[in-house]
């Protein structure tokens, strides 16, 4: 158990240091105007890469020295439940995908049915008219109150 | 003595009936976000940041006060009724707190905590009235340099004192930076990290990363283990009134808490932990009952609970004199003043003096406030832990959506919501603190802007930073911070025997 730990706080770690070299890649993409060659828009970026790769190689040194201590590698926690995980994760993937064809008011209802699910609701059509319920008035609250533009969509049409 | 006057012109601001009702509502949306285990005020005021396209500065200052200090309020109800902290400052009231409330005495728990916190809240408004004008007279003198190093500085405490490890500290901060860096250069007009997309271009919004990582990141890491933790929530029995032997052995624990907070909150340092620790060592050092700790000690609450919240009080006043956010609920109300096109910083009292005032009178206000009407509504409050969690948490992803969706109306923000949401869950699983993530996206913009101002002013020499006696005072003690990680591993350890504890 101690070693596949390692591995995975071991990926985190190189994970961190290589987004740091692809800020530091990027940074070399960005062109500067030669007026402002010495303190120009590169500056910033390449310390903050400079130092991700510093920091992803200190977490490495963490992880090999079994110094990082936390919940996906403690024993005592149990393991993570990817049941709900993956009702959660298709409930936004919908939301993603529906929201600027059937409303936001339906797409949330349908979200919001799927993250109850996901969670252990046993009447889903309760959950439903309860989440039906809250994207109405989060609609109206939002929409008139602090004018926001919501879009339009099946139900926000007939308001 | 000019500033007591200052805060009784606050006074009359903050007390009109509409900047009342506004206080108000503040206290009730933050205690009940307070009471709901896993939200917290920062997620609660970025999204209701559009509410500054509508009101008043002052009124929606008075408002997010009221949220701040009425969720740390719920938060020490839930701390104590089911032992699941919401936040890392309240792990020492769950320590005796639950306890307390596990043998009966639930009601003396939150009663000491709720008094505790007006008494810490009132020493806390005192301070800043006193502490304020002082720091003005020396961040007067600041110049782009020693603003840039103050910034440095602040970066490594915060991310040391967010956390524990300074490390993963450091790389949540770092990962804030290279956000706040997407976008075009204001000052060249370059893009950085936009990849070509229009919605990059103007950066990315601080509501996306704060509602992404606090509550989408916190349903997904729910969600993965919501089977396996079953919470009880512990019923008030008894009195709710403290008896004159809790009376008596809670007064001096408030007020030493309060002490303790109240400078630490204040440093650009910030953070509550280490005062509510330091706190609860403090008092189980000096209790007449040493046995009693542990098993459900009064003071044990008392004084962390008071720390907590004048630490609370303390962080406005860098953010306030030198514009300087120390906790992510801080580094949104940055977010909130841009979004005014105002400037905290030095000049801010004298410009600003309504909204300044006005906001610290309302933090006393708040915390009367939450003294008449929570403590004898906690049993209305606590019935919001009865929402069952799987509606409870599909709400909130409601409200997430439609905070960044109803914002932009745009496919591509709710994805970068989502796609935030999910390092947010990594995050929490491998101990990243999320908060100095938020705290790097709003400051590194403004260190940039030092940094370049500092060396544009020199013409471009480095020693600009180290030849004037504040810059390299506050850098010198940024390196030290840096390199005495002496102090972090006391903290982790007690942090350790606090766990065990529970």
């Amino acid at each position: 158990m101690a070693g596949s730990s390692t591995a995975r706080l071991s990926t985190v770690a190189l994970v961190v240091a290589a987004v740091g070299i692809c800020v530091v890649y990027l940074t070399t993409q960005i062109s500067v105007p030669p007026a402002y060659a010495k303190v120009g828009p590169t500056v910033f970026p390449y310390a903050v890469g400079a130092v991700l790769i510093i920091l992803g190689l200190f977490l490495l040194r963490d992880a090999v020295q079994q110094r990082w201590i936390c919940e996906a590698t403690d024993p005592d926690v149990p393991r993570p439940d990817f049941v709900p995980i993956a009702w959660v994760v298709g409930a936004l993937l919908a939301n993603l995908v529906l929201i600027e064809r059937i409303g936001f008011i339906l797409s949330s209802t349908l979200m919001y049915a799927l993250v109850a699910k996901g969670f252990g609701a046993r009447r889903i059509w309760l959950a439903a008219l309860v989440g039906f319920l809250l994207a109405l008035v989060a609609y109206y609250g939002f929409a008139r109150v602090l004018n926001l533009r919501m879009g339009s969509g099946f139900i926000e049409d007939l308001l | 003595m000019d500033a007591f006057v200052s805060l009784a012109h606050g006074f009359t601001v903050a007390l009109t009936p509409i900047n009342l009702m506004w206080g108000l509502i503040g206290v009730t949306l933050g205690t009940a976000v307070g009471v709901l285990p896993g939200l917290g005020p920062a997620l609660t005021i970025a999204l209701l940041l559009p509410i500054t396209f509508q009101v008043e500065a002052t009124a929606a200052f008075i408002l997010f006060a009221g949220i701040y200090f009425g969720a740390m309020f719920g938060g020490s109800t839930t701390s104590i009724l089911i032992n699941t902290p919401g936040e890392s400052a309240t792990i020492v009231t769950a320590i005796e707190g639950h306890q307390m409330a596990k043998n009966g005495r639930g009601g003396p728990a939150l009663a000491t905590a709720a008094i505790g916190s007006f008494v810490a809240g009132t020493l806390g408004v005192i301070g800043i009235t006193v502490l304020a004008p002082f720091v003005v007279r020396i961040a007067l003198s600041f110049g782009p340099a020693d603003y840039f190093a103050l910034m440095l500085l602040a970066f490594v405490t915060v991310s040391s004192v967010l956390g524990s490890s300074m490390v993963r500290g450091l790389t949540a901060l770092a990962l804030g930076l290279l956000i706040g860096l997407v976008g075009v250069d204001l000052q060249t007009g370059q893009a950085r990290f936009a990849f070509g997309q229009l919605e990059l271009l103007d950066g990315i919004d601080v509501v996306i990363v704060c509602v992404g990582l606090f509550a989408v990141g916190e349903t997904l890491h729910l969600a993965s283990r919501y089977r396996s933790t079953r919470e009880e929530i512990i019923p008030i029995k008894g009195s709710l009134w403290m008896n004159a032997q809790d009376w008596a052995r809670s007064w001096k624990a408030w007020m030493r808490g309060a002490l303790i907070g109240f400078p630490i909150g204040s440093m650009p340092a910030g953070g509550a932990e280490i005062p509510t620790f330091l706190s609860y060592f403090l008092e189980k050092k000096l209790t007449k009952n040493p046995e009693e700790f542990g098993k459900g000690a009064i003071e044990g609450v008392a004084g962390p609970e008071a720390a907590n919240n004048a630490s609370a009080a303390g962080v406005f006043v860098p953010l306030l004199t030198l514009g300087l956010p120390t906790s992510a609920t801080a580094a949104i109300m940055l977010a909130a003043f841009q979004s005014y096109g105002i400037n905290p910083g030095p000049q801010l009292l004298t410009t600003q003096p309504d909204l300044v005032w006005g906001l610290i009178a309302s933090l006393y206000i708040g915390n009367v406030l939450l003294l008449v009407l929570n403590l004898p509504l906690v049993g209305l409050w606590v019935q919001i832990l009865k929402i069952p969690t799987s509606y409870l948490y599909a709400g909130i992803l409601i409200f997430a959506t439609i905070g960044t969706y109803g914002i932009s109306q745009s496919v591509f923000d709710l994805a970068l919501l989502y796609g935030i949401g999910l390092i947010g869950f990594f995050m929490r699983r491998y101990d990243f603190p999320t908060s100095p993530v938020i705290i790097g996206m709003i400051l590194g913009p403004f260190a940039e802007q030092q940094f370049r101002r500092a060396l544009t002013i020199s013409q471009g020499d480095v020693s600009v930073f180290f030849t004037r006696p504040i810059s390299l005072t506050l850098i010198i003690i940024a390196v030290l911070s840096l390199l005495t990680p002496y102090f972090i591993s006391v903290a982790r350890n007690a942090r350790r025997r606090a766990r065990q504890h529970i």
